[in-house]
């Protein structure tokens, strides 16, 4: 199971994520490059993620079952993220 | 200086619990106990009233999502915690916090819900005042709003997490699904980050609404 630290540094790595997507999407307009529709759309969806991510670690609690979804379906969040990102960043919360 | 009470709230992720903590402190001139101030040592349930102590209560009023209010029956917060396992007497700070589910909220014979059901999203008036039975008079009432919306919150996350991993398909194909789920976290970001105190109104819009949108979907072609 993850530890505190653990989660403290996948928290660090997707919000760091989602710079390099947002400055990667932003370069791309700057260069007159349009980054297109899909991008721009997968760009606001790792946004929620991220925000879901870090509000659902910080009341994580291995003891209880108090959270706003289960570990299997928070999983799906994790999912999206590396999805979105090509990463493989990962916690075992179990 | 005379006690100032202060009470501060959270709800948990699952929405079926508010955490109210009390913040008044015993420090500051306005603390408990402090310069002759009212001391939480004297508090005792309604049960327990004698000449000389004091009652702590906590009156809750929600303002749902439809503009209802419903005003909830006074909870006895010392009977509360010995209901739920906490020390009584209280003997410190820490001990003043306390656990509200919706079994809790009572409105004559009607209670909100059981222990495991989600709140009722809305606004929260939370009203803690402290009553003493020797001078048959209120000492202190302190109100503070809190927005609860954990239902919302777990329909808008439902809604984003269950969107296919198919990304370019999902876009290509069904554009509309994912403009959804984003307007819906718009209109959830905009309800968290308005003032509680001065858009009332407008939050109990934005969360009618949003409402709508995660049982109908929005009228939006996309």
């Amino acid at each position: 199971m993850a530890t505190q630290n653990q989660v403290n540094t996948y928290i660090s790595n997707i919000k760091s994520l989602l710079s390099f997507y947002g400055n990667k999407v932003a370069t791309m307009n700057q260069q007159g490059n349009e980054p297109g529709f899909p991008k721009e759309l997968k760009f606001m969806l790792l946004q929620a993620y991220v925000e879901i991510a870090e509000n659902y670690l910080s009341e994580w609690d291995s003891t209880t079952d108090d959270n706003y979804m289960t570990v299997a379906e928070f999983e799906e969040i994790l999912d999206h993220i590396n999805a979105i990102c090509n990463s493989e960043y990962w916690l075992d919360l179990t | 200086m005379a006690l100032g009470l202060s009470l501060s709230a959270t709800q948990s992720n699952d929405a079926t619990y508010l955490t109210v903590t009390d913040a008044t402190g015993e420090t500051a001139a306005t603390g408990w106990g402090v310069g002759g101030n009212e001391d939480y040592t004297d508090i005792v349930s309604v049960a327990l009233s004698a000449p000389g102590q004091y009652l702590l209560y906590l009156t809750v009023t929600v303002t749902d999502k439809d503009g209802t209010e419903t005003s909830y029956d006074a909870i006895d917060l010392y009977a509360l915690a010995e209901t739920d396992g906490t020390t009584v007497p209280f003997a410190a700070t820490t001990d003043l916090t306390w656990t509200i589910d919706a079994s809790d909220l009572v409105s004559g014979t009607t209670a909100m819900g059981t222990s495991s059901d989600k709140l009722t999203d809305g606004i929260y008036k939370l009203s803690y005042s402290l009553y003493s039975i020797s001078g048959a008079a209120t000492v202190d009432t302190y109100d503070v709003y809190h927005l609860v919306d954990g239902d919302s919150t777990i329909d808008v996350y439902d809604a984003l997490r269950e969107l296919s991993q198919q990304y370019d398909n999902e876009i290509n194909d069904e554009s509309r699904t994912i403009m959804e789920a984003l307007l819906k976290y718009t209109y959830l970001l905009s309800i968290q980050k308005a003032d509680i105190d001065s858009e009332q109104s407008r939050i109990i819009n934005m969360l009618w609404t949003l409402d709508k949108i995660n049982s109908d979907s929005s009228k939006y072609s996309w």
